[in-house]
């Protein structure tokens, strides 16, 4: 089990001064910016749950990440892994073998050495027992179809066979956590789905509690059942994938086409209400309704528009995560049933405190 | 106990060794350097002898001169550790927070991949250019003096060398931490381990007090120690007091290592690195 207590990440940046004079007074001076890069971030992860871990660019996703798998030290709070906190030295060795990292931007492999070689020194490094390591290795060659690369040397990889090779990596010691730092980043759409795929069955087999931090929503849709949005370091959001998704309302956009251009009265008087929004396209003959499901049932609509139009063709469309996130980021000023935390007083998007602590 | 923990160290001494020879042009680049650096030292101290009234300048003969910059060159070659490159390239390409992640120990790591990539060089430049070399200095310049127990202690002592470059290399490594001038950080141990340990020149030119102080530093016993050893310079009770000092910097240069490479993981995990 994960738990994250009251967690707290700051960093101190020197004030600098602007111009050539201003570098050089930044040299003396002793003043820095508190960045506040998590700020006060809870949450718990049961055995075997998979949870997007999400935010913009800068939310304080991979700092969370990093003190999880024990690279940083949290400036506050508490970090435990199975009761263990991963940031000391003495717990840290037992936390590391419970562990798999994926960094898609980084890879763990040895990158002169054939990919045998790196798994035989995985094996080494976490201690795995020979016969276990011969089964679950073979497990994960078949699974990720790692056969024909299999004595490349790493350097010699595409992104592809990289990422599915450090996927592999990661799972060589069965970890009970997974965490996955932007795994499909450049991937293209086959391997993606491939890796997401073999993802999917290892969590099943393996019962593995899985970290997602991704841009990309898909990715999320297709792993977690949980999502957690990140926004300034701190937790705007904590459910369900289904939660998040109906964050704004159960939306669905109905496309109706007619061969000749939709007059809306009527639609508008009996429905207002429940539409939040008429589009119309090709001067009128595609008509977009997006209605909020939870007040109006599609059927509803749907056969209103039958019995009073000629309709030609139809469309529906469910509100995606990609689209609710969007407008998460658009706008973080959101009381989202009053519970939505933001800095309303930040500026440069993260929060920050001046302090003089006499130090450089 | 300790032993087992060890153990699994090992299997770095085997990906250094892969590593050396996952590069083949690499390693013939090495051979090259050494050539060329053994020829012009070689062509330095011809003149030098041609033009000196003094047949022996510095305790050596030309023969002995001769084999000495051949040595040296290979030894300065098979000796270099690539723990401070290695370090570098991690800080900078962010790869140290995935070192940090693995339950294992970053300083070992290093130390037993350079092992390995010791035993290679040894094994495949070092040992044929020693033997190619001997044998122009035995046959074309009539060298003499060398002895087949002085030949087999030189490898052992070898490797106490690579120890000792290991360690200092891993500590200056400790900079690329907080410094992004790694670039001269490595070209000043460089020419320092160049100059003060007779790689350069044999550090019996040097005057006598310059010696006395040097013999108790870490420098002479990376090149000078093993080439004196080779050509029959060293007596048993040097050699005894060379190697005690050589093992005692190796744990006073690993403690002072350990203690920088705390400090240097602490900067990471509180500032982020």
């Amino acid at each position: 089990m994960i738990e994250l207590k009251n967690v707290e990440k700051h960093f101190k940046k020197p004030i600098r001064g602007k111009g050539v004079w201003g570098m050089v007074k930044t040299l003396f001076s002793r003043k820095y910016t508190l960045v506040k890069a998590v700020d006060g971030v809870s949450f718990t992860v049961n055995d075997g749950e998979a949870v997007g871990y999400i935010g913009a660019n800068g939310a304080g996703k991979s700092t969370t990440i990093k003190m999880m798998s024990g690279i940083l030290t949290p400036s506050r709070g508490e970090i435990l892994i199975d009761g263990k906190r991963p940031y000391r030295n003495k717990e840290r060795n037992a936390v590391l073998k419970t562990i798999g990292v994926v960094f898609g931007q980084k890879t763990q492999l040895w990158y002169d050495l054939p990919l045998t070689e790196t798994y035989e020194l995985l094996k080494h490094i976490y201690e795995v027992p020979e016969a276990e390591y011969k089964t679950r290795l073979g497990e994960l060659i078949e699974l990720l179809d790692m056969k024909p690369f299999m004595d490349a040397p790493v350097r010699t990889l595409s992104l592809g066979q990289r990422m599915r090779a450090d996927l592999a990596a990661a799972m060589l010691h069965n970890p009970k956590t997974l965490f996955l730092d932007e795994p499909t980043i450049g991937l293209d759409v086959l391997v993606k789905r491939n890796l997401i795929n073999a993802v999917n069955a290892l969590k099943k087999e393996y019962n593995t509690t899985l970290i997602l931090t991704t841009h990309a929503m898909s990715d999320i849709e297709l792993l977690c059942e949980r999502v957690i949005i990140l926004d300034n370091g701190k937790i705007l959001f904590d459910g369900t994938l289904n939660d998040v998704k109906h964050m704004f309302g159960d939306k669905r956009d109905i496309t109706i086409s007619t061969p000749s251009p939709l007059d809306v009265t009527a639609v508008n008087e009996k429905f207002g209400a429940a539409i939040d929004r008429i589009a119309a396209e090709d001067g009128g003959l595609k008509t977009t309704f997006t209605i909020d499901a939870l007040k109006l049932h599609s059927s509803e609509l749907l056969n209103f528009m039958f019995n009073n139009y000629a309709v030609a063709d139809v469309k529906i469309a469910e509100t995606g995560i990609e689209q609710v996130v969007e407008k998460i980021y658009a706008d973080k000023n959101l009381d989202i049933d009053g519970n939505a935390i933001v800095n309303a007083d930040d500026t440069d998007g993260s929060k920050k405190d001046e302090v003089n602590d006499g130090t450089r | 106990m300790a032993r087992g923990r060890l153990k699994k160290y090992f299997i770095f001494t085997k990906s250094g060794i892969q590593t050396v020879i996952a590069y083949r042009g690499r390693v013939a680049l090495w051979c090259l350097g050494a050539v060329i650096n053994a020829l012009l030292m070689g062509l330095l101290w011809w003149a030098i002898y041609e033009f000196s009234p003094e047949s022996v300048i510095g305790g050596y003969t030309f023969p002995q001169m001769l084999m000495y910059v051949i040595l040296s060159a290979i030894v300065f070659e098979v000796i270099n550790s690539d723990s401070m490159g290695t370090i570098v390239d991690d800080v900078r390409y962010g790869l140290i927070g995935m070192r940090l992640m693995k339950p294992i120990n970053y300083r070992l790591q290093l130390g037993f991949t350079s092992l390995g990539s010791f035993v290679a060089c040894m094994a495949i430049v070092g040992i044929p250019m020693i033997i190619m070399g001997l044998i122009v200095a035995l046959c074309a310049f009539g060298l003499s003096g060398i002895v087949w127990y002085n030949v087999l202690l030189f490898l052992p002592v070898t490797l106490l060398s690579a120890l000792v470059y290991d360690s200092i290399g891993f500590l200056f490594g400790q900079l690329a931490f907080r410094t992004q001038a790694m670039f001269g950080v490595s070209s000043m141990t460089n020419v320092l381990i160049g100059f003060l340990s007779g790689s350069m020149i044999p550090l019996a030119i040097y005057p006598s007090w310059a010696q006395s102080i040097l013999f108790y530093t870490p420098f002479p016993t990376m090149v000078s120690l093993p080439v004196r050893l080779f050509l029959g310079q060293v007596p048993w009770s040097e050699l005894g007091i060379s190697v005690a000092v050589s093992i005692a910097w190796i744990i006073v240069l690993n403690v002072i290592a350990h203690f920088a490479y705390k400090g240097s993981v602490r900067h990471v995990v509180v500032f982020g690195g």
